[in-house]
């Protein structure tokens, strides 16, 4: 059966990175011993074209350290899909810069993850990396390009975020709060607990309320929900459940398969190199946890939720790192209302 | 409370569906007495963790739906909707095209 494409291909497309973030999912650093070369990555944009994918959001490690990634990144819109990148914005030299603005990628997009430079220092394991983020921030403002700024939130940034506002305010940027989930180099302990995680979605909403789109936009990500009894929804796009292997596709930077690079490697259903990409994506077995949810798939609270056909269990990630499964996502808004009820 | 009441279905649908207004507009419409819901203290600690203040907390909280009584017959309009909203999204529940989940960037806003 043949499948319509992603919307969106994440594509690390290396895994060498120059900082050393205690939240990174991918524990990234040194580039992978065996990846994609330059035809094969090529090649690899040619096909997701071929499944009728819409757009590659270019990521890493740091994807702008791979040395290839403008011959990548040019191929993606010759061959007329949508590209985003994705840059921990440090050390970007002019030439790079200027390399960025000839491609003119639909986004681009910097993390910064404290409003002090201590905390965003800390956080990244590279000191005088916040000042060089908001350098490069106010660089990709100043001209023009489409711009959005992705905050990593955990304990050591929760109290941040106002700071972090104060400074994004009135420069035009879109502002994606996303929780860290315990994979690669964070540890359990610096995940928001359920109340944090509420007061997260409160800050959103409130942010939401308080300014103009014009001030601010913000949103939460796929895994800020779901189907609160008091807030607005938090998202861009109402939730319809994980987008894994259906809107969205995860490619590791040799070639890996999975339906969303949030997910550990156990997900990993392919590689490139042993099968094409247009066999794996229409495979009846891809994906299949979310393509084929069936309601006895999911946790007994989400199973018995009114929006369990829609919600399916919430992100798939967050579900399997802080409940040891899928379809049961403990950090959703819906749940944690009526737990914060009984304990009134 | 409606928490088991299948009418705060389909205004949580409404709300889902980025329809805030239409749902401000069908209680305006119909007449229905919003009662306004102070937030929880719960919710004013929580918010406070983040440095909200009560009142932003109160901005956000209230227009919440479980502070609304309805009427039997606004309830049965709500029924059919939840029904047809649910068989469209049942429909188009397995994709969603053009979904940029990569990074939300200005547009997305639009």
């Amino acid at each position: 059966m043949v499948r319509p494409g992603p919307g969106c291909a994440v594509w690390e497309i290396t895994l060498r990175c120059n900082l050393n973030c205690m939240h990174c999912g991918s524990a990234a650093g040194k580039a992978r011993s065996d990846e994609l070369t330059t035809d094969e990555a090529l090649q690899l944009c040619d096909d997701l074209k071929g499944i009728g994918c819409q757009g590659v959001a270019m990521m890493g490690g740091e994807p702008l350290l791979r040395k290839d990634w403008p011959v990548i990144a040019e191929r993606v819109r010759n061959v007329g899909m949508d590209l985003s990148i994705i840059t921990n914005g440090y050390k970007i030299a002019e030439s790079k810069f200027q390399q960025i603005l000839d491609i003119n990628p639909e986004l681009v997009t910097v993390s910064i993850d404290g409003g002090h430079a201590a905390v965003h220092d800390k956080i990244r394991g590279v000191p005088g990396s916040f000042k060089e983020v908001v350098a490069t921030l106010r660089r990709f403002v100043e001209s023009g390009l489409p711009t959005g700024v992705i905050t990593t939130v955990h304990k050591m940034n929760l109290s941040e975020l106002p700071t972090i506002r104060k400074l994004l305010l009135g420069t035009g940027v879109a502002w994606q709060i996303q929780m860290a989930t315990p994979y690669g180099r964070l540890t359990y302990d610096h995940v928001l607990s359920k109340e944090e995680y509420y007061s997260l979605a409160l800050f959103i909403a409130a942010t939401r309320k308080r300014y103009s789109k014009k001030e601010i936009m913000i949103a939460g990500a796929h895994d800020m929900g779901y189907f609160s009894r008091v807030l607005p929804p938090l998202q861009v796009y109402p939730w319809q459940g994980c987008q894994a292997g259906i809107s969205t596709l995860g490619i590791e930077s040799n070639g890996n398969i999975l339906g969303c690079l949030a997910l550990p490697p156990k997900f990993v259903e392919g590689n490139i190199r042993e099968r094409p990409l247009k066999e794996i994506w229409n495979d009846d077995a891809f994906s299949s946890y979310t393509r084929k949810v069936r309601r006895t798939d999911l946790g007994s609270k989400c199973a018995s939720c009114t929006y369990s056909k829609i919600c399916k269990g919430g992100c798939s990630a967050v579900s399997h790192s802080m409940a040891g499964g899928l379809h049961r996502d403990p950090y959703c808004l819906r749940l944690i209302e009526g737990e914060l009820k009984k304990s009134d | 409370m409606l928490l088991n009441n299948p009418s705060s279905v389909g205004l949580d649908i409404l709300r889902t569906r980025g329809g805030a207004r239409l749902y401000q507009l069908v209680l305006r419409i119909a007449g229905v007495p919003t009662i306004r819901a102070m937030p929880s203290k719960e919710l004013v600690r929580l918010g406070a963790k983040v440095g909200l203040e009560a009142s932003e907390v109160e901005q956000v909280a209230e227009n919440r739906p479980d502070a609304n009584v309805f009427p039997k017959w606004l309830q049965l309009i709500l029924a059919i909707i939840v029904i047809a909203g649910s068989y469209y999204l049942w429909r188009r529940m397995t994709y969603l095209p053009g979904t940029l989940y990569g990074a939300i960037g200005p547009r997305d806003f639009l």
